[in-house]
């Protein structure tokens, strides 16, 4: 058996291609697999092509895969779109139609007449996708109870006719396999720990992270794609008491947060970069009012409605500086989706404890990949608490009080001997507008005082990952998504025989200052790979630590691939050496 | 406020007491123009975005103006956008999701001043503003309504599937009572939506717009004089297409005209028009379309899964149905004329 093996199923969208993806999927999960999934998103509204990439391994991973040892087109388009991914000696399973490429020969084909047992032996066309399984299933090596069950509890809504369509349809994969193909040996499902995961994509993730980190409050508006969030919460923020409401646009949906969280609840809204573009108004209100809220940006290919349905990098300085004036906020970048849960935690630690507005950068490619989590990760949530005033003993009650900490206790509105204002106009210590030069600085400094605690506070401290320990030619930095193939391209570096080490901050703003700067001192040079055209995090990393970067961009709306990076990496390394080569007067 | 005048007729208008002509009726014209929206969209099966957006160009062409399109994002733009050809001899302009009113107030300034310049005459072009009903009734009514008041010379179309299609099925405004939509979800405590969806041309009269009118694809003739008598009426003019959506209301994709009809016959789709007079402060309401027999509205429930936990509780469907008298005994002097074989006269139109 295989440790770590990676299928693709690519097809048409509509023709069941997810449906494969995730039962393989779920039962992987069920057998105690770790996984990382990715799919790619028709820009159509039906139809298009699409594909579902799944890895499995036996050890915790953090990317989808490069190559694929096995994939399964279900017509010619998707074969000779997706061919190039498929490993030398890997398997290829496709319609018995399609003609495979010349190059393709190392690969072992299996042919199967997927469309004609579904209608002729079936008679339903789109059970094809449920002979697909069947075959698998067989070449695999995956138990057909497993799938049997699955099956059942999909399709436990609808008629026992489409339940038994599907079991027929499964059966006749698998006989067809059974008779006409020999399996391969080694070739098969990895096997797995006694232990169960969770199966969950990223933006169920927030959702179930937002909802344990005790927010109740949720307003939005329907964005791709990050509207999933939203979804999950109308469906259970109620049961926990707490209330879901999709406003008439974005702009609301912000403000509805503030007037909820200024009224004591936690707050969020989700959305895309399109979407915090119209809220940077009141980012700024909330930045000066003091108000703790929660904004989630998916990101996705932009400007404008750019690409919506595919993955980018580029709002960072959008998430750092999108608003007018000197406005502070913090900005998280979870890097997997485990970590989607436990830093919804984290954003709302820091907007409670420091009455702030708290970004969590997500893109399309971590909100909709599918992930194993630990079902545990929930408890690991940091819980934090926004602290309450009492009514003064005399005077009135001053919300925006000048002390040793900028953090000033705040009031739920009504209550007895604190009312006060809160206002977006600049204001003194008890909310009056204030426009003089003293109250400006004071409160602005205030302000921005709490980013100074917020990167001394011990959560900041363990928000920063750092890959290998010492002194290294190449360091690379990277945010986000983008950390599963940093992760890997490092490993692969290191097999290659370079010292290469690796950062993964996990708050962007503030940065983490200490491990930032520990680690320039101790690399030669730095390359940071990230999706965007500008090298956001690069020219942010520049004008923050004046290290010189070697940018790394990319804007093809999928995933880096390790290749990428390692090549990178190895020409960083070359560099180097006939620097110092130059320098010492060697040889290289 | 405005006083409300009637016309006694029920049925197909194209006379309108600001145009010296009627409009063209396509029963009369013969051959109806070929070049709307062409292929190469990529509009779902049965998707009734696409025919009435077809229709629409279909209508303009018919004046033998040039089309300058605002189109805001939503279902009709992602279909449309690909291959921008199917836009045929129209020049389109894709904006922002909350902005179709306010790009149409520029491409309207533009050519005033292109006018001024002697490079263009206004009256050469329509310009012509599409949006959804997200687009619409959502993030966009700012712009629209502000655009009505501004009294700009125009004609919006809103494309009304009633939820956000493109994006996965989620609620809008426009998105009728206990409709399971993925934002307001058919639970046991909560009943899918529980808002009663506005309506768009209540709200273009109340900014001021000249005309209003409800359409639907499925009666093309009525649709395309409603068109033309929005390109040629001055002022700003709102014309609001019913939009079958096969995917968002999850039903069959060749009952495009069955769902229309039961629509029509239920009256959860009543097809009228408004023309305002604003000298008199008055609006002239007609009524096009008036079934003979008024069907339950649990027929319409019936071909669209989106209704089908609502449909099983008589209390939704109640609800649903007094919704619906409330909103047609507006029309009950007209209706009490018709029953007088006309004799009594509301209104000479």
């Amino acid at each position: 058996m295989m440790h770590d093996f990676t299928l693709r199923v690519a097809g048409e969208s509509g023709e069941g291609v997810i449906t494969v993806g995730e039962t393989v999927a779920r039962i992987a999960a069920r057998e105690g697999l770790q996984l990382v999934t990715f799919r790619t998103f028709p820009a159509e509204i039906k139809g298009g092509a699409c594909m579902m990439q799944l890895r499995l391994s036996e050890q915790k991973i953090t990317y989808h895969g490069e190559k694929v040892d096995c994939l399964v087109a279900l017509n010619q388009v998707a074969l000779d779109e997706n061919f190039p991914v498929l490993k030398e000696q890997g398997v290829l399973l496709c319609e018995a139609e399609c003609d495979v490429p010349d190059d393709g020969l190392s690969a072992t084909v299996y042919k199967v007449p997927f469309e004609r047992i579904a209608v002729r032996e079936i008679g339903s066309r789109i059970s094809k996708n449920i002979v697909v399984l069947g075959v698998l299933a067989e070449l695999l090596g995956i138990p057909k109870p497993r799938i049997e069950e699955f099956l059942a509890e999909k399709f436990a809504k609808k008629s026992e006719a489409i339940l038994d369509h599907n079991m027929q349809a499964l059966e006749k994969g698998i006989c067809f396999a059974r008779e006409n193909f020999s399996k391969r040996e080694g070739f098969g499902f990895p096997r797995g720990k006694p232990e169960r995961h969770l199966l969950m994509t990223g933006n169920e993730a927030i959702a179930l992270g937002s909802a344990a980190a005790g927010v109740k409050c949720f307003f939005g508006y329907p964005i791709t794609p990050a509207s999933e969030i939203m979804e999950w919460l109308a469906v259970h923020l109620p049961k926990l008491g707490g209330k879901v409401l999709q406003t008439e646009d974005e702009i609301s949906a912000i403000c509805a947060v503030a007037g909820a969280s200024w009224a004591g609840e936690k707050s969020m809204t989700a959305t895309s970069g399109p979407g915090v573009s119209l809220m940077s108004e009141a980012l700024g209100l909330l930045s000066i009012a003091e108000i703790p809220a929660g904004i989630v940006d998916s990101q996705r290919g932009g400007p404008s409605t750019g690409l919506p349905t595919k993955t980018e990098q580029s709002d960072l300085m959008l998430a750092i500086h999108g608003s007018h004036g000197d406005a502070p906020r913090v900005v998280i970048a979870p890097t997997s989706v485990s970590e989607c849960i436990t830093m919804m935690g984290a954003a709302f630690y820091f907007a409670e404890k420091y009455q702030i507005p708290v970004i969590v950068l997500v893109d399309q490619a971590l909100s909709a990949r599918v992930e194993t989590v630990n079902p545990r990760a929930v408890e690991e949530i940091p819980q934090s608490s926004r602290l309450r005033a009492q009514a003064p003993a005399e005077g009135n009650f001053a919300r925006y009080k000048l002390a040793n900490s900028p953090v000033s206790p705040a009031a739920i509105p009504g209550t007895d001997g604190c009312e006060h204002m809160v206002t977006g106009m600049e204001h003194d210590e008890f909310g009056n507008f204030a426009c003089d030069d003293e109250t400006h600085t004071a409160m602005t400094v205030k302000r921005f005082r709490k980013l100074e605690e917020i990167e001394n506070d011990p959560l900041t401290q363990n928000l920063c990952e750092t890959i290998g320990e010492g002194r290294a030619d190449i360091g690379v930095v990277t945010w986000g998504s983008s950390a599963g193939p940093v992760e890997e391209a490092i490993q692969e570096a290191r097999r290659l025989g370079i010292s290469v080490r690796g950062l993964v901050p996990k708050i962007l703003n503030p940065l983490p200052h200490a491990q930032m700067k520990k680690f320039f001192s101790e690399v030669s040079r730095v390359i940071v790979p990230e999706l965007n055209f500008t090298g956001q995090l690069a020219s942010q990393l520049r004008a923050t630590y004046r290290v010189p970067t070697i940018s790394l961009t990319k804007i093809k709306g999928v995933p880096l691939e390790p290749s990428e990076i390692v090549a990178k990496i190895i020409e960083a390394a070359d560099g180097l050496q006939q620097r110092s080569a130059r320098r010492y007067g060697r040889a290289g | 406020m405005y006083k409300i005048l009637f016309n006694r007729d029920i049925g197909l208008n194209p006379h309108s007491f600001m145009l010296p002509e009627p409009v063209q009726d396509i029963a009369d014209y013969g051959a109806i123009p070929t070049t709307g929206l062409t292929s190469g969209h990529q509009g779902c099966a049965g998707c009734g975005m696409v025919s009435g957006t077809n229709q629409v160009l279909r209508a303009l062409k018919l004046t033998g103006k040039h089309v300058v399109a605002s189109i805001g994002t939503g279902c009709n733009e992602v279909i449309t956008t690909q291959n921008t050809s199917c836009w045929g001899d129209a020049s389109v302009d894709h904006n922002n999701f909350p902005n179709t009113g306010a790009t149409l107030s520029g491409n309207i300034a533009a050519l005033k001043a292109l006018e001024k310049a002697g490079l263009a005459s206004a009256d050469a072009f329509i310009n012509l503003g599409m949006a959804g009903d997200g687009g619409t009734y959502d993030i966009g009514l700012q712009a629209l309504l502000a655009w009505i008041a501004r009294g700009e010379n125009g004609l919006y179309v809103c494309l009304n599937n009633q939820a956000y299609m493109n994006t996965g099925v989620q609620g809008s405004g426009a998105t009728p009572f206990g409709t399971n939509t993925s934002t307001t979800p058919f639970g046991k405590v909560v009943h899918g939506n529980q808002r009663t969806p506005q309506y768009l041309p209540d709200l273009a009269l109340a900014a001021g717009a000249r005309y209003v009118a409800t359409a639907c694809p499925a009666h093309h003739r009525d649709l395309m004089i409603k068109v033309q008598k929005a390109a040629a009426i001055e002022g700003p003019c709102v014309v609001e297409i019913f939009s079958v959506c096969p995917e968002g209301w999850k039903s069959e994709t060749d009952v495009f005209h069955e769902i229309t009809e039961l629509a029509l016959e239920t009256r959860s789709w009543i097809l009228y028009e408004a023309e305002r007079d604003h000298k008199n402060n008055t609006v002239l309401f007609t009524l096009n379309y008036a079934p003979k027999k008024y069907l339950p509205v649990s027929e319409y429930l019936q071909m669209q899964e989106r209704f089908s936990g609502m449909r099983a509780l008589s209390e939704m469907v109640e609800k649903t149905q007094e919704i619906i008298e409330a909103r047609w005994s507006f029309w009950n002097p007209v209706l009490a004329a018709n029953r007088t074989n006309g004799e009594e006269t509301i209104h000479d139109a």
